[in-house]
């Protein structure tokens, strides 16, 4: 059956192919897979993983995630059945780590759909490698993002269906005019589209997946994720359109979420928050920490799964350019941030950037732009570029950094705002510490299992960027 | 046969019932055991005449109207007819702190009072409260409260503890020795005749005054100048200019209400008829009063006396104001240059009615010298500043009195002490109790909580509160007040202070008091002979409904004829003219919120921030930048601090404005015993001071040094001043605006010079261009508030009245730290000027209602709305708590409940809440709501007469109707003649952060400075 999928594949190609290549740059460029990999080496290679009992690193390191994990859901039942007040916030810092957590993991969650949507319209082919796992953080990133808007709530048991316009005998609607409701719709159908892209991507494999399986449960549960997939050609073709499509729909969300989500500030009064250049900014970072956790997450599956030959230097070099140009998008940010205060003349809005960068959180401000700015621009050098080491320990740094710039934004310019009777100092406390820690559990033990339990690459797709496997190679 | 009778068996209840044994038939007959309160011998307690006169109290007091009803859980069958239930009825009462009264208006729904306001009817208050008064109703529902008398540390009733009370007195007696029964300073006749009536009726026995904080120098200081044995209270409204020496008129005194109600009239530069007057503060400690200052000078303790002898030097020489002949020789010598502006002010003092104020914790010589300068300006006379007709009732000085105690403690003459609602082993000086009355073999405790004193007591007695008995109070102007019960007792028979020492003498002698045998009568008829005749009135019964009705009987203060003892004054002065010291100094002041630590279990007053420090459930060491730095002293720090007397350890504070080399701290924390909420919260400043301290306040020379440890220390308002600290100077005179009076009276828009600009908008009245649709406020009311913040002196009313209003939770130390607190109204405190001596800028902060609120638009469930008629509107059920309206708030007036505050809530502390206020629950966000149940109580009231609009006044917000300086206007603006209308055109009026364009619904008054060419 899998034969089957793989001669259709080629016929499709040519359907799409012949059209649109006029000149075949791709002989001068790398390589995407390296080595000679037939076909068929991409299908075992990749199935063998999901086939295969865990090895004992994978206990290993699920057993300690999903401890964290655990841990972090036991301090969030605390949360929601003794108050917020177990949290650091205050008054007049409302939000802190909460929001910091929920905007950071939907930065997270941008690579996911850059990568598959974005990339697959520019046809930038090298994508195939990691789209798979990227897609597969972006719903993970997401599901850590969702959980914090509700427990950030004082009372999350009303506010998971009371911030839905449900219609109800009392007619009283959802306040259409707070950004904190177009957050709800930007995420919601974020994590939606993002959810349908993903399984659409993984029907073909979870075909072959199935046809493969020899477990009796595992040939149960693929038969039904894999829909009926037959690798028809009309299969085929229905599934590209739908591709196509859902790439589509992607694309602009990659934009709205974070722009939506950056008007929870802009749309505010707060000096600090109230910033027009707030949505490009946000993407622009999302971007950077999206694509610095995807870096750091294939760095090291390509070497645990072996995977050396499709997450080549090649991608690595790419993605680290990407964070690099982010990188300097988000720091010109900070610069202009700073510009505009002072050219604005509103004193307000210049305290609250003197105090950002000297006041009492300058060790977070100089955290961020470290690790956002200064460190970053190691990539200009492709020896680093290309080196794993370097650029992994640089990613984490990234991630810090963006964790930081969340932090910063929200609450240090809540902390000391318009009346300085009202200045405040945010600590926070073990809870915080706890439920953070919590969802980097949830999300690594997520990704775990997916790379335990479901092909880590597209082989539908890393076929047809095999060396040979595009059929005009033959007619040059 | 009985046993074989079905139906007439004879039950048995054990063998020995059984068997017929006599010592058990003996005990059958008498079925309660021997201390049960029913008098053994019968006859002894209750005659035929105590029994009617029992039933002619019951019907008078039922007839009064104020008690509970009884009530069960059926609906009236027979309703009473003033109570409808879901609507409030007010009783005038009267509250007295020591022997300062005020007029009281209590708010009281289905027979249980709510809220505690001010007496509209009583000149003093003129319908004001203060935060005290105001938080006393917190300790009537007090679940610290003790049930029931302890004898021996068992359970008893409070007849067996009052007859072995007098069994203790006749064996006293009967051993030659003498019985002391100690009271608190007071304001009322009834129980200085009632004192005076116990010295008779037990033996050997007299009645002490020996309150823990008094005001005995200024008293004596009169009475050895003057001739007057009392405090003489100034009317500040008749001054131009004040002088006060370090005198915490507007703050700590118990008199501060009147003060500040008097002061303000004359702050408001708008009254032509009251021109502004003029505010000096000469002092070393940084008090409230002080900061209200137009012009401060900060002096060492030590100097203030050469101050003072300064001034009056200058007075008689420059200024032609003459000391008596005898004085004049001790001044030369007196002249001195060192304090700047000592000429300023002795001109300016000359120059108008002037008035001294001198603290009441500086010594006797400081007093004198008072005494003096206001003489030479004038002050004294009748219908001047200074009258001697009003003057604190019953404020002669205790020292003699106290000192002769003292003596016979120490000769172990004393066999009975009866502590009558004091606490002198808390608040004794020098923590020389224990030792004072180790000699004493019964010692009897009456107080409302079982306190430190009742600790060491082998009887104690739990009196019940002032909402809860009969009393009456001497007024300053002469007045009389009744202080009629709201509720009766919550436990159920349990005394007044008053019954328990009657019940004493009656125990003692059971003919005793035979006329009057309740507290209730006792009054009655001390009304009745003294009061009735001068009424004019026809029947007693009628003049006192009245007397009940309004809460007080006006009279004319008896005139007191002033003399002048040039000897004693001369004496005073060569006393003052000592070198002074240069030691580090420590000042022991009363607590703004605690006073002497009678009020320490209550959290509203735990948690109301030091109107200063801004410090919450602690009291701590203030001392001056330039000390702390001596000592090598930074904020938190731990510091012992050791006098002769003792030594305690306090937190540093580092406070602007604070002379150098002294230290003082606050009195009425550090308790241990009468309550969960006062224990462990700060240290005991009484134990610093000298034992023969008879006013328990003062300065005393001290060592300070550091303990090494720190504690934090739990702050409402951190220590920025106005322009941000050493970050970035900015310039924020679009939060607090103020002038002097020169400037502004030349060009009142020098306010708003500085103004940032506001797109669209020319004048400061103009409305600036907006992108939305402004709402239709034309029809009905529209809400609207006005703060003077001339007028404001930051004494907290407010602050308490919106807690007790609005069920405001209390949070704790740990959640002030965390910047958790709850209040609605808080009063910001700003700096400017130098560091050592700053101006301090008030301003109460509330929601401000803003036409185009930020926290409206960001509610994602729409749980804040604004109301047709101004109000921003909080919905609690709907509210979900994302707290984005809080974090969109420019003012930062919101409170969010963190945590479940109400859950260490014990019974009966849920009575106290208003039913008209729904009491959150944690998650919820809440704030200021211009206490809307008010004004839809008030339409009610309205639509049943029939009107549309409320009457201008018809409503007022809690924080108005406590404010006693009146700076709180609240009405509809839509009616261009009511007060709020008048006071938002005035042309100090402005919006803080107008630049916003949140177009607030309060409207601030530019502060106004009469600062006499001083720096701005």
């Amino acid at each position: 059956m899998s034969r089957h999928n793989d001669t259709h594949r080629h016929e499709h190609w040519n359907i799409e192919g012949s059209g649109t290549v006029t000149v075949d740059a791709a002989e001068l460029r790398e390589p995407l897979v390296e080595g000679k990999v037939s076909v068929k080496d991409v299908t075992e290679q990749v199935s063998r993983v999901v086939e295969g009992t865990p090895t004992k690193a994978w206990y290993a390191t699920i057993s300690v995630t999903s401890a964290i994990a655990g841990w972090g859901i036991l301090t969030i039942l605390y949360t929601v059945f003794t108050g917020i007040g177990v949290w650091g916030n205050n008054q007049p810092v409302g939000w802190a780590w909460d929001i910091t957590n929920f905007v950071f993991w939907i930065g997270i969650g941008h690579a996911g759909t850059l990568i598959s949507a974005i990339l697959f319209l520019f046809r930038q082919r090298w994508r195939t490698a990691i789209n798979r796992a990227a897609e597969a953080m972006t719903i993970f990133a997401v599901i850590c993002a969702l959980i914090f808007p509700i427990i950030h709530t004082g009372r999350p048991w009303l506010a998971v269906y009371w911030l839905l316009p449900l219609p109800n005998q009392m007619q009283m609607w959802v306040n259409f005019r707070s950004p904190l409701l177009w957050d709800v719709f930007a995420v919601s159908t974020y994590f939606t589209v993002s959810l349908m892209f993903w399984f659409v991507g993984l029907v073909p494999d979870f075909a072959t997946m199935r046809n493969r399986a020899k477990n009796k449960l595992a040939k149960i549960a693929f038969t039904f994720f894999s829909m009926g997939w037959t690798g028809a050609n009309r299969h085929w073709h229905r599934y590209e359109k739908a591709y196509l499509i859902l790439a589509g729909i992607s694309t602009p969300l990659v934009l709205s979420v974070h722009t939506i989500v950056s008007f929870d500030f802009a749309v505010s009064v707060i000096p600090g928050w109230h910033t027009t250049i707030f949505p490009p900014y946000f993407v622009a970072g999302a971007i950077f920490s999206g694509f610095a956790m995807v870096l750091t997450l294939m760095i090291l599956a390509r070497k645990l799964l072996n995977l050396e030959q499709f997450i080549t230097l090649k991608h690595i070099d790419n993605m680290n350019k990407i964070l690099m140009a982010t990188g300097l998008m988000v720091g010109y940010a900070y610069g202009i941030e700073f510009f505009i205060a002072w050219y604005s003349g509103n004193p307000y809005e210049r305290f609250v950037f003197i105090n950002r960068a000297f006041g009492p959180y300058a060790w977070a401000y100089w955290t961020m732009v470290s690790c956002n700015v200064f460190i970053p621009q190691l990539f200009w050098f492709k020896r680093i570029r290309r080196s794993l080491m370097i650029t992994w320990v640089i990613s984490i740094f990234v991630n810090i950094g963006m964790w930081f710039e969340r932090f910063v934004i929200i609450a240090t310019s809540l902390h000391r705002d318009f009346l300085p009777s009202s200045w405040g100092y945010f600590t926070p406390t073990w809870v915080d510490v706890s439920i953070f820690a919590g969802t980097i559990g949830l999300f690594l033990t997520l990704f775990l299992l997916f790379a335990k339990f479901i092909p880590v690459l597209a082989i539908s797709e890393v076929k047809a960027i095999l060396p040979g496997a595009q059929p005009r190679h033959g007619h040059h | 046969m009985a046993d074989t009778d079905t139906t007439h068996k004879t039950y048995w209840k054990s063998f020995r019932e059984l068997s017929r044994d006599p010592e058990v038939m003996a005990q059958l007959g008498n079925e309660f055991p021997a201390d049960y309160d029913e008098p053994s011998s019968g006859a002894a307690s209750m005659t035929r005449r105590t029994f009617v006169g029992l039933l002619a109290a019951s019907a008078a007091l039922a007839a009064t109207g104020c008690r509970r009803p009884e009530q069960t859980i059926v609906p009236y069958v027979r309703k009473p007819e003033y109570l409808v239930p879901g609507v409030a009825n007010h009783f005038a009462t009267a509250f007295a702190q020591q022997n300062f009264a005020t007029g009281l208006l209590v708010r009281s729904r289905e027979g249980r009072p709510i809220k505690i306001e001010g007496n509209d009817l009583d000149p003093i208050c003129a319908g004001a409260s203060s935060h005290l008064a105001q938080a006393s109703l917190l300790a009537l529902y007090d679940p610290d409260r003790i049930l029931r008398p302890t004898v021996n540390d068992s359970d008893s009733t409070p007849l067996n503890a009052m007859r072995r009370i007098a069994d203790a007195i006749r064996e006293t007696a009967a051993r030659g020795k003498a019985t002391r029964i100690l009271v608190d300073e007071h304001a009322s006749p009834s129980l200085a005749s009632l004192y005076g009536m116990l010295g008779q009726l037990l033996p050997n026995t007299k009645v002490v005054t020996w309150p823990a904080i008094t005001a005995t120098a200024p008293a004596e200081a009169n009475r050895r100048v003057l001739g007057v044995d009392a405090v003489i209270v100034p009317d500040l409204a008749l001054a131009d200019v004040i002088l006060g020496v370090e005198a915490d008129f507007l703050g700590s005194d118990p008199e501060a209400l009147y003060h500040i109600r008097r002061f303000a009239e004359r702050r408001s530069s708008a009254k032509k008829s009251a021109p502004m007057s003029r505010f000096y503060a000469v002092e070393a400690a940084m008090t409230l009063t002080g900061s209200n200052a137009d012009r401060r000078v900060r002096i060492r303790p030590g100097e203030i006396n050469e101050f003072l002898l300064a001034l009056l030097h200058a007075l008689s020489t420059r200024h032609g104001k003459p000391v008596d002949a005898s004085i004049a020789p001790l001044l030369r010598g007196a002249a001195n240059d060192r304090f700047p502006l000592l000429a300023d002010l002795a001109a300016d003092l000359a120059a108008r009615q002037s008035v001294v104020m001198i603290g009441r914790h500086l010594p006797y010589e400081t007093q004198v010298l008072g005494v003096l300068l206001n003489r030479a300006l004038g002050a004294y006379g009748d219908g001047r500043v200074l009258d001697a007709r009003r003057v604190l009732p019953f404020s002669n000085s205790k020292k003699a009195g106290i000192d002769a105690l003292r003596q016979e403690l120490r000769r172990g003459d004393v066999g009975t002490l009866i502590f009558a609602d004091v606490n002198p082993a808390y608040s004794m000086p020098g923590g020389a109790f224990r030792s004072l009355v180790s000699k004493v073999p019964y010692r009897f405790s009456l107080s409302l909580y079982a306190d430190e004193t009742s600790k060491l007591c082998s009887i104690f007695i739990p009196i019940n509160h002032h909402l809860e008995h009969w009393g009456d109070a001497r007024m300053l102007d002469g007045a009389e007040a009744v202080a009629q019960p709201l509720i009766a007792p919550l436990n159920e028979g349990q005394p007044s202070l008053a019954d328990a020492l009657m019940g004493v003498a009656r125990a003692f002698d059971s003919k005793a008091l035979a006329d009057t045998p309740t507290w209730y009568e006792f009054i009655r008829a001390r009304w009745k002979s003294e009061r009735f005749p001068a009424s004019g009135r026809a029947g007693f019964d009628g003049f006192w409904h009245d007397a009940l009705k309004n809460g007080r009987v006006a009279a004319e203060a008896p005139a007191r004829a002033l003399g002048f003892d040039a000897a004693a004054a001369a004496q005073a002065v060569r006393a003052a003219s000592a070198a002074p010291t240069r030691d580090l100094m420590l000042a022991v002041l009363p607590s703004h919120s605690l006073y002497d630590g009678r009020y320490a279990n209550l959290g509203w007053l735990m948690e109301l921030p030091d109107p200063v420090t801004k410090v919450t459930w602690d009291n701590v060491a203030v001392l001056s930048k330039a000390t702390a730095q001596r000592l090598g002293v930074k904020q938190e720090d731990v510091l012992r601090i050791s006098t002769a007397a003792g030594s305690v350890e306090l937190p540093a504070f580092i406070q602007p404005g604070v002379a150098d080399d002294m230290v003082y701290t606050t009195t009425g924390f550090g308790r241990s015993e009468g309550g969960r909420v006062l224990d462990g919260k700060g240290a005991n400043a009484f134990a610093l001071l000298p034992a023969d301290n008879v006013d328990s306040i003062g300065y005393v020379r001290a060592h300070v040094e550091r303990t090494g440890g720190t504690m934090r220390i739990a702050t409402t308002q951190d220590h920025h001043s106005l322009s941000g600290g050493e970050l970035y100077d900015i310039d924020r005179s679009d939060i607090v605006k103020e002038s002097t009076l020169a400037a502004y009276s030349k060009d009142p828009s020098v306010l708003f010079a500085k103004d940032l600009p506001v797109y669209g908008a020319e004048k400061n009245t103009d409305r600036p261009i907006s992108v939305t649709q402004p709402f239709d406020y034309s029809k009905g009311h529209r809400w609207g508030m006005t703060i003077d913040t001339s007028a404001c002196v930051g004494c907290n009313a407010c602050v308490i009245a919106c807690v007790s209003e609005n069920n405001i939770p209390m949070v704790g130390k740990e959640q002030v730290l965390r910047g958790r607190e709850m209040h609605w109204i808080r009063i910001d405190r700003y700096y400017a000027g130098e560091e050592e001596n700053p101006y301090t800028l008030l301003q109460p902060m509330l929601c401000q209602h803003c036409e185009k609120a930020p926290c409206e638009n960001v509610c994602p469930v729409a749980a804040t709305t604004h109301s047709p008629e101004g109000l921003n509107e909080m919905t609690y059920n709907r509210c979900v708590g994302t707290r984005y309206c809080s974090n969109n708030c420019p003012y930062k007036v919101r409170r969010f409940n963190y945590l479940n505050y109400h859950k260490e809530d014990r019974d009966p502390l849920s009575l106290v809440f208003n039913p008209d206020v729904t009491v959150r629950m944690r998650g919820v966000m809440e704030k200021c709501t211009f206490c809307v149940q008010r004004i839809n109580e008030a339409k009610h009231h309205a639509k049943n007469e029939g009107r549309d609009t409320l009457n201008d006044g018809e409503v007022r917000t809690a924080c108005q109707q406590a404010c006693p300086a009146g700076a709180i206007v609240f009405g509809n603006t839509n009616d261009p003649d009511s007060a709020v209308s008048k006071s938002r055109s005035s042309d100090r009026g402005y919006h803080v952060l107008r630049e916003l364009n949140v177009l607030p619904s309060i409207t601030y008054l530019a502060k106004i400075r009469n600062t006499n060419g001083g720096p701005a």
